[in-house]
Protein backbone atom coordinates (compact mmCIF):
# COMPACT_ATOMS: atom_id res chain seq x y z
CA UNK A 1 0.00 0.00 0.00
CA UNK A 2 1.48 3.50 -1.04
CA UNK A 3 1.95 5.98 1.96
CA UNK A 4 -0.90 7.48 2.95
CA UNK A 5 -0.78 11.38 3.36
CA UNK A 6 -2.16 11.90 6.64
CA UNK A 7 -2.68 15.60 7.83
CA UNK A 8 -5.64 17.20 10.23
CA UNK A 9 -7.41 20.77 10.32
CA UNK A 10 -8.63 21.89 13.69
CA UNK A 11 -11.46 24.58 13.65
CA UNK A 12 -11.32 27.28 16.05
CA UNK A 13 -11.22 31.16 16.97
CA UNK A 14 -7.15 32.19 16.17
CA UNK A 15 -5.61 34.50 18.10
CA UNK A 16 -5.29 37.96 17.04
CA UNK A 17 -2.31 36.49 15.02
CA UNK A 18 -1.13 40.61 13.82
CA UNK A 19 -1.65 41.88 17.66
CA UNK A 20 0.60 39.33 18.45
CA UNK A 21 3.28 39.85 15.95
CA UNK A 22 3.30 43.63 16.91
CA UNK A 23 3.33 43.25 20.53
CA UNK A 24 6.38 40.69 19.77
CA UNK A 25 7.90 43.58 17.45
CA UNK A 26 7.42 45.43 20.43
CA UNK A 27 9.05 43.79 22.93
CA UNK A 28 11.76 43.14 20.32
CA UNK A 29 12.26 47.13 19.85
CA UNK A 30 12.23 47.19 23.62
CA UNK A 31 14.96 44.96 24.36
CA UNK A 32 17.16 46.76 21.70
CA UNK A 33 16.31 50.04 23.33
CA UNK A 34 17.70 48.43 26.52
CA UNK A 35 20.74 47.14 24.79
CA UNK A 36 21.45 50.44 23.37
CA UNK A 37 21.23 52.45 26.56
CA UNK A 38 23.11 49.91 28.37
CA UNK A 39 26.13 49.98 25.49
CA UNK A 40 25.88 53.89 26.22
CA UNK A 41 25.96 52.81 30.09
CA UNK A 42 29.06 51.17 30.03
CA UNK A 43 30.60 53.50 27.51
CA UNK A 44 29.91 56.08 30.18
CA UNK A 45 31.43 53.88 33.20
CA UNK A 46 34.55 53.47 30.84
CA UNK A 47 34.72 57.23 30.39
CA UNK A 48 34.58 57.65 34.40
CA UNK A 49 37.14 55.12 34.91
CA UNK A 50 39.25 56.76 33.27
CA UNK A 51 38.68 59.94 34.81
CA UNK A 52 38.79 58.97 38.22
CA UNK A 53 42.42 56.98 37.11
CA UNK A 54 43.69 60.19 36.06
CA UNK A 55 42.87 61.86 39.74
CA UNK A 56 44.15 59.04 40.75
CA UNK A 57 47.51 59.69 39.58
CA UNK A 58 47.16 63.26 40.23
CA UNK A 59 46.70 62.17 43.53
CA UNK A 60 49.36 60.17 43.58
CA UNK A 61 51.82 62.74 42.05
CA UNK A 62 50.71 65.53 44.83
CA UNK A 63 51.26 62.84 48.27
CA UNK A 64 54.29 62.15 46.54
CA UNK A 65 55.91 65.72 46.36
CA UNK A 66 54.80 66.63 49.46
CA UNK A 67 57.26 64.49 51.68
CA UNK A 68 56.35 66.04 55.11
CA UNK A 69 57.70 67.08 58.11
CA UNK A 70 58.01 65.56 61.40
CA UNK A 71 58.29 67.85 64.35
CA UNK A 72 58.30 65.44 67.67
CA UNK A 73 60.36 63.44 69.90
CA UNK A 74 59.15 60.03 68.85
CA UNK A 75 59.81 58.61 65.44
CA UNK A 76 56.83 59.01 62.81
CA UNK A 77 54.68 55.82 62.51
CA UNK A 78 55.86 53.53 59.36
CA UNK A 79 52.77 53.90 57.48
CA UNK A 80 52.98 57.88 57.76
CA UNK A 81 56.96 57.74 56.32
CA UNK A 82 57.26 59.06 52.73
CA UNK A 83 60.50 59.24 50.61
CA UNK A 84 62.27 62.60 51.79
CA UNK A 85 60.53 63.11 54.56
CA UNK A 86 62.22 65.27 57.11
CA UNK A 87 62.09 63.93 61.07
CA UNK A 88 63.12 67.01 63.35
CA UNK A 89 64.23 64.95 66.61
CA UNK A 90 63.05 67.28 69.24
CA UNK A 91 63.77 67.47 72.68
CA UNK A 92 60.50 68.90 73.79
CA UNK A 93 60.93 69.92 77.56
CA UNK A 94 63.84 71.85 76.53
CA UNK A 95 62.29 72.84 72.85
CA UNK A 96 65.42 71.84 70.91
CA UNK A 97 65.89 70.21 68.08
CA UNK A 98 68.50 67.56 68.78
CA UNK A 99 69.00 65.45 65.34
CA UNK A 100 67.91 66.19 61.70
CA UNK A 101 66.65 62.76 59.88
CA UNK A 102 65.65 62.05 56.47
CA UNK A 103 63.73 58.76 55.55
CA UNK A 104 64.96 57.14 52.42
CA UNK A 105 62.88 54.31 51.15
CA UNK A 106 65.45 53.31 48.47
CA UNK A 107 68.09 51.82 51.62
CA UNK A 108 66.19 48.34 52.75
CA UNK A 109 67.08 49.56 55.99
CA UNK A 110 65.84 47.05 58.52
CA UNK A 111 62.91 44.84 56.16
CA UNK A 112 64.01 41.37 55.55
CA UNK A 113 65.20 39.81 52.28
CA UNK A 114 64.72 36.21 52.01
CA UNK A 115 67.67 34.31 52.10
CA UNK A 116 69.74 30.71 51.99
CA UNK A 117 69.61 31.75 55.56
CA UNK A 118 65.99 33.37 56.53
CA UNK A 119 63.25 31.91 56.90
CA UNK A 120 59.53 33.54 57.84
CA UNK A 121 58.61 32.30 61.18
CA UNK A 122 56.11 33.49 64.50
CA UNK A 123 59.25 35.72 65.30
CA UNK A 124 59.92 37.34 61.99
CA UNK A 125 57.81 40.01 60.50
CA UNK A 126 58.39 41.65 57.38
CA UNK A 127 59.25 45.73 57.38
CA UNK A 128 58.66 47.97 54.81
CA UNK A 129 62.59 49.18 52.85
CA UNK A 130 63.69 52.18 54.44
CA UNK A 131 66.00 53.96 56.73
CA UNK A 132 66.83 57.47 58.75
CA UNK A 133 69.58 59.11 57.74
CA UNK A 134 71.28 61.56 59.94
CA UNK A 135 71.53 65.01 58.75
CA UNK A 136 73.74 67.88 59.95
CA UNK A 137 73.80 71.83 59.45
CA UNK A 138 77.07 73.05 58.08
CA UNK A 139 78.42 75.40 60.50
CA UNK A 140 78.61 78.45 57.71
CA UNK A 141 74.76 79.27 57.65
CA UNK A 142 74.91 79.19 61.22
CA UNK A 143 75.61 82.31 62.81
CA UNK B 1 -18.25 -0.28 5.55
CA UNK B 2 -15.47 2.16 6.41
CA UNK B 3 -16.11 5.63 4.87
CA UNK B 4 -12.27 7.29 4.16
CA UNK B 5 -12.40 11.40 3.42
CA UNK B 6 -9.57 13.88 3.19
CA UNK B 7 -9.53 15.58 6.40
CA UNK B 8 -11.71 18.70 6.70
CA UNK B 9 -11.79 20.68 9.78
CA UNK B 10 -15.45 20.75 10.94
CA UNK B 11 -17.30 22.84 13.05
CA UNK B 12 -20.91 24.24 13.93
CA UNK B 13 -20.42 28.30 14.68
CA UNK B 14 -22.87 30.98 15.87
CA UNK B 15 -22.11 34.37 14.50
CA UNK B 16 -23.17 37.30 16.31
CA UNK B 17 -24.60 40.00 14.62
CA UNK B 18 -23.29 43.31 15.10
CA UNK B 19 -20.04 41.84 16.98
CA UNK B 20 -16.54 41.66 14.81
CA UNK B 21 -16.41 37.44 14.41
CA UNK B 22 -12.73 35.50 13.61
CA UNK B 23 -13.18 32.03 12.61
CA UNK B 24 -10.09 29.82 10.91
CA UNK B 25 -8.62 26.37 10.89
CA UNK B 26 -5.26 25.25 11.55
CA UNK B 27 -3.49 22.67 8.86
CA UNK B 28 -1.02 20.40 10.22
CA UNK B 29 0.39 17.61 8.75
CA UNK B 30 2.02 14.24 10.14
CA UNK B 31 5.77 13.60 8.88
CA UNK B 32 5.39 10.12 10.66
CA UNK B 33 7.32 11.60 13.33
CA UNK B 34 5.95 14.51 14.77
CA UNK B 35 3.23 17.02 13.25
CA UNK B 36 3.96 20.41 11.76
CA UNK B 37 2.10 23.48 10.55
CA UNK B 38 1.72 23.50 6.29
CA UNK B 39 2.65 27.06 5.48
CA UNK B 40 -0.25 28.81 4.14
CA UNK B 41 1.51 32.84 3.57
CA UNK B 42 1.42 31.62 -0.61
CA UNK B 43 -2.34 29.92 -0.17
CA UNK B 44 -5.00 32.19 -0.90
CA UNK B 45 -8.19 31.09 1.08
CA UNK B 46 -11.76 32.23 0.50
CA UNK B 47 -14.51 32.13 3.95
CA UNK B 48 -18.14 31.66 2.02
CA UNK B 49 -21.50 31.08 3.36
CA UNK B 50 -23.93 29.23 2.02
CA UNK B 51 -27.99 29.13 2.15
CA UNK B 52 -30.18 26.92 0.81
CA UNK B 53 -27.38 26.09 -2.15
CA UNK B 54 -26.64 29.35 -2.73
CA UNK B 55 -23.40 31.60 -1.74
CA UNK B 56 -24.56 34.49 0.04
CA UNK B 57 -21.17 35.93 1.42
CA UNK B 58 -17.67 35.68 0.90
CA UNK B 59 -14.82 37.06 2.23
CA UNK B 60 -10.79 36.29 1.44
CA UNK B 61 -8.71 35.09 4.67
CA UNK B 62 -5.21 35.90 5.40
CA UNK B 63 -2.56 32.70 5.51
CA UNK B 64 -0.21 32.15 8.47
CA UNK B 65 3.44 30.41 8.45
CA UNK B 66 2.13 28.56 11.60
CA UNK B 67 -0.70 26.89 9.61
CA UNK B 68 -3.83 29.00 10.03
CA UNK B 69 -6.23 30.43 7.39
CA UNK B 70 -8.55 32.46 8.80
CA UNK B 71 -11.15 35.21 7.91
CA UNK B 72 -11.49 38.35 9.85
CA UNK B 73 -15.89 39.23 9.85
CA UNK B 74 -16.76 42.63 10.18
CA UNK B 75 -19.45 43.35 12.68
CA UNK B 76 -21.56 45.23 10.09
CA UNK B 77 -21.27 41.88 7.80
CA UNK B 78 -25.10 40.50 8.50
CA UNK B 79 -26.40 43.66 9.84
CA UNK B 80 -28.94 44.42 6.50
CA UNK B 81 -32.51 43.22 6.85
CA UNK B 82 -31.56 40.73 3.98
CA UNK B 83 -29.82 38.65 6.29
CA UNK B 84 -32.89 37.81 8.57
CA UNK B 85 -34.15 34.79 6.67
CA UNK B 86 -30.52 33.65 6.30
CA UNK B 87 -29.80 33.09 9.52
CA UNK B 88 -28.60 29.61 9.24
CA UNK B 89 -26.68 27.71 6.83
CA UNK B 90 -22.99 26.59 6.45
CA UNK B 91 -20.17 28.27 6.02
CA UNK B 92 -16.30 26.75 4.54
CA UNK B 93 -12.64 27.54 3.95
CA UNK B 94 -11.42 26.92 1.30
CA UNK B 95 -7.85 27.44 -0.29
CA UNK B 96 -5.91 27.08 -3.37
CA UNK B 97 -1.90 27.72 -4.21
CA UNK B 98 -2.15 27.34 -7.92
CA UNK B 99 -1.81 23.82 -8.14
CA UNK B 100 -4.14 22.65 -5.17
CA UNK B 101 -6.82 23.64 -3.85
CA UNK B 102 -8.50 22.10 -0.28
CA UNK B 103 -11.24 22.76 1.56
CA UNK B 104 -9.84 23.20 4.93
CA UNK B 105 -12.82 23.78 7.07
CA UNK B 106 -16.81 23.55 7.13
CA UNK B 107 -19.39 23.80 9.71
CA UNK B 108 -22.96 25.16 9.99
CA UNK B 109 -23.59 28.30 11.24
CA UNK B 110 -26.13 30.41 12.73
CA UNK B 111 -26.29 34.04 12.82
CA UNK B 112 -27.90 35.54 15.87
Amino acid sequence: MADQIVDRKTVGIPADVSVIRNEVEVMKNDAEASETAAQASAVSAQLSEARAYNWAQIAETLVESQTGIHFSDTEPPIIARTNGMAWLVADMQNSEVTALKRWDATQAGDAPFPSSSTWPGSSLYPSPMGVWVDFTIDSSIIS
Amino acid sequence: MTTISRSVGRGDVILHRGSDERIGVKWEEYDYSSWSPVDLTSWFGTFSMEWFGQTVYTLSCTGTSDGIMYADIPANAFTADTWKPKSNGSWKITATNGDQTEVLAWGNYTIQ
